[in-house]
């Protein structure tokens, strides 16, 4: 830009100032007593409130999220730091398997169940082509396997002597219901596919058992059923 | 609890920077409108809408400076007047009054040189400029009271640069007409 033009810009913008200055204060015939109206000032109220509250809005929203990356960021510091621990990582792996033996395992309920003297226990009714290929019998506990004539073993029994024993069943892959058969409740652990084996628990004179087998869960009860000790 | 944590987050002034702005300058931009307009619920009608409008650039209107904040909602209002003007009566509007809508005037060559004879003269050519036509004057005030590029005021007006440089220079040669028929010495 050359200096006379922007000496002349320089004069145009004094005049406009000085202009827009005096339009400003000046206050011309018929505009002495200007009122607004109340509508205007009603939606004009009505405006600022709603700009108001949409920065309250706007400030809460950045200091929940400042609060919350705060509060990882402690988190995730602290969690560290007690990790570095030998006693806190063992507790912690602990607390992961008790979780996991929570979810995997049935336990019956120990209050009022009395301890019993050992029995030993077997099976009077296995189906046809079953075979014994295990039997074991130490601290009260009765251990039975049988395998079919591929010597798979496709049926286990377990017996304890005591109603507070804690046994593993697979729960996530079955369906749960109860069975009862001559006052005896069977706890039967239908499995949800012929991949799964299916499991029944019971309690019956002061012992808790376990029968488990690629069997139908009815057909499991049945076996069940035909535990006798002595 | 809400309450008491936005209340020591936000302090007063930042809360009300608008509505105190509208206690200060409610009546420049009435009048202002109203001189376009003609009509003082069309002029509340363009108050209304330049505070909208200034609430929607927020951050950019409080990055101006206090005073130019001032001209800037003043100059809302005005413009906002012509778009409401050129909006409801376009076919009727009095060109004498409301001046160039449709951008017919003659462009003129833009130079402005012939300002530096009047450089003794400011009271004469600010009486000059007073007597522009609104849309020109508007123009002159965003260009050179806000110290506004051809695409800022082309983003305000929605329109382009190119015809914010054209409409920059027709008020030019408008103003040079002022002050040829009025003559500058004469007051």
């Amino acid at each position: 830009m050359r200096d006379s033009e922007a000496r002349a810009e320089e004069i145009l913008r004094i005049a406009v100032l000085e202009n827009q200055r005096r339009e400003m204060n000046t206050v011309f015939p018929g505009e002495e007593n200007l009122r607004f109206s109340d509508r205007h000032e009603k939606r004009m109220k009505t405006l600022f409130a709603k700009a108001r509250r949409r920065d309250a809005m706007a400030a809460a929203r950045v200091f929940a999220r400042r609060v919350a990356w705060a509060c990882a960021l402690i988190f995730t510091v602290l969690s560290a730091s007690l990790l570095t621990d030998a006693g806190v990582r063992a507790a912690a792996g602990r607390t992961v398997l008790t979780w996991f033996d929570n979810f995997a395992s049935f336990t019956f309920d120990a209050r009022g169940k009395e301890e019993t003297t050992e029995t030993e226990w077997s099976l009077a009714r296995v189906p046809e082509g079953l075979t014994q290929t295990h039997r074991d019998f130490s601290f009260g506990c009765t251990t039975l396997n049988y395998s079919d004539a591929d010597g798979e073993v496709v049926l286990w029994f377990s017996a304890y002597p005591s109603e507070t024993a804690e046994i593993n069943v697979d729960t996530e892959h079955s369906a749960y219901r109860t069975e009862t058969r001559d006052g005896i409740e069977y706890e039967v652990f239908a499995a949800v596919s012929g991949e799964y084996p299916s499991s029944v628990v019971w309690r019956r004179g002061g012992y808790a058992f376990h029968l488990a087998g690629y069997l139908k869960p009815g057909e499991l009860v049945g076996v069940a059923a035909s535990a006798s000790g002595g | 609890m809400l309450a008491i944590y936005l209340a020591a987050l936000e302090t007063d002034e930042e809360q009300d920077a608008f509505a105190r702005l509208y206690e200060k300058r409610r009546y420049h931009c009435f009048r202002a409108a109203l001189r376009i307009t003609r009509s003082e619920e069309l002029a509340e009608d363009a108050v209304h809408e330049a505070f909208l409008a200034a609430m929607r650039t927020k951050v950019k209107f409080f990055a101006l400076p206090r005073n130019k904040q001032d001209s800037r909602i003043v100059i809302m209002a005005k413009n906002k007047a012509i778009d409401i003007m050129r909006g409801k009566f376009r076919s009727a509007l009095p060109l004498d009054e409301i001046g160039e809508i449709d951008g017919n005037a003659a462009p003129g060559n833009g130079g402005i040189d012939f300002l530096l004879a009047y450089e003794e003269s400011m009271d004469r050519l600010t009486q000059c400029v007073s007597k522009l036509d609104e849309i020109h004057k508007t123009a002159f005030e965003m260009r050179y009271a806000l110290d506004m590029a051809n695409g800022e005021i082309a983003a305000e007006l929605g329109m382009t640069a190119n015809a914010v440089a054209v409409r920059l220079n027709r008020a030019r040669a408008a103003l040079r007409k002022i002050i040829d028929r009025e003559g500058i010495y004469d007051a």
